[in-house]
């Protein structure tokens, strides 16, 4: 009988397009439930976790807060532009990234430094400049440094904080967060590892594909 | 008969030693550039990148670096003390700052230097930790 041949060679293409379809991120941080009542049935939402209020200067002086990207996707990190250890790795890997995606408005880069007490924004500015990252959507913030190690920390999921005997005067972890148009982290990646980074810039397109 | 066998073994004592002492100096000097590459790739390639290349107008490259060819006798104080202020590398200028490394032993310094001097920037030349440790104690402050 042909019927179960074709059903068996049918299952196994939609098997292996389901397969190479790309799978959606993940959402991560705590999530809780909101219940709301719909026609007398009780409905369950979940929230997640967003990244809170934050309010910096960038490198051309300028105010950003989160409203600055309200609908775009971001990639944050936290350095210092004195740092000689895993920051030149990360910023030459985000440089790598923020290139690629020059040309779309919906995709931006943030770099939080740790260090504002000498990463004023001109100084924010020369390292810019240097660093070959003027002309793309990558914003450098400097502000109070206490609530940039606890945004850091409670926001982004990010180790940052203060330490005399670490190379710089700061433990920072590498991490590169991406952030969804909806605020929320849809991943973390190792800003020093070529791999990790990679993976970002192809989950980067997965998002953007993303409906909402 | 003994006595040519006994010039010839002890002509051929002489050439051996010759040549081993030869190729001990060799073994050393390739010995000081690998330990010279992993000091390298753990202290200084962070900035100046694994292929010495640099990035963008904020580090400069040590490989085929005219600063470097024209300055590496101040390596030492550099690598010890850090650099300040601006150079031209290449036709660039570079104007951040790098931080020492104080940490880093004469012999260290020495094989970073062997490295950067033969690999990079193909000078032929050696240096020691005795060298170094003369140079070190005449650093500009």
């Amino acid at each position: 009988m042909p019927y179960p041949k074709i059903f068996f060679i049918v299952g196994i293409l939609f098997f292996f397009i389901a397969c190479n379809s790309s799978s959606p991120l993940p959402i991560l941080g705590e999530r809780s439930g909101a219940p709301r009542v719909v026609d007398g049935k009780t409905i369950i939402d979940t929230i997640y976790k967003t990244i809170p209020h934050f309010r910096y200067r960038n490198q051309d002086s300028l105010y950003v807060d989160n409203t600055n990207f309200n609908g775009k996707i971001y990639v944050a990190d936290f350095f210092f532009t004195s740092c000689p250890t895993i920051c030149p790795i990360m910023e030459a890997n985000m440089l790598k990234l923020a290139g690629q995606f020059k040309d779309d408005k919906n995709i931006f880069f943030v770099s939080y430094t740790i260090d504002p007490k000498h990463d004023s924004p001109h100084r924010l500015k020369e390292y810019a400049k240097k660093l070959g990252a003027e002309g793309l959507n990558w914003q450098f913030l400097t502000g109070d440094r206490d609530s940039t190690f606890t945004l850091a920390e409670k926001g982004y999921y990010a180790t940052a904080k203060s330490d005399t005997t670490a190379p710089g005067g700061f433990v920072h972890s590498g991490g590169f967060i991406l952030i969804d148009k909806q605020r929320r982290i849809r991943g973390i990646y190792d800003g020093t590892l070529e791999e990790d980074v990679n993976k970002l810039g192809k989950d980067l397109v997965i998002l953007e594909k993303e409906k909402e | 008969m003994i006595k040519k066998i006994t010039i010839f073994s002890f002509l051929l004592a002489v050439l051996g030693l010759f040549f081993s002492a030869c190729s001990d100096g060799e073994a050393e000097k390739s010995q000081s550039i690998n330990n010279g590459l992993n000091l390298f790739v753990t202290n200084c390639s962070a900035c100046h990148q694994k292929d010495g290349a640099g990035l963008a107008t904020l580090y400069p490259p040590l490989k085929n670096s005219s600063y470097f060819k024209a300055n590496f006798a101040k390596l030492p104080c550099i690598i010890h003390n850090g650099l300040k202020g601006s150079v031209s590398v290449n036709g660039s200028t570079y104007d951040s700052y790098m931080p020492g490394i104080p940490s880093l032993s004469a012999a260290e310094i020495a094989d970073i230097s062997n490295y950067l001097m033969n690999n990079f920037n193909q000078m032929n030349k050696y240096t020691t930790a005795d060298e170094v440790t003369k140079t070190l104690a005449s650093c500009p402050q």
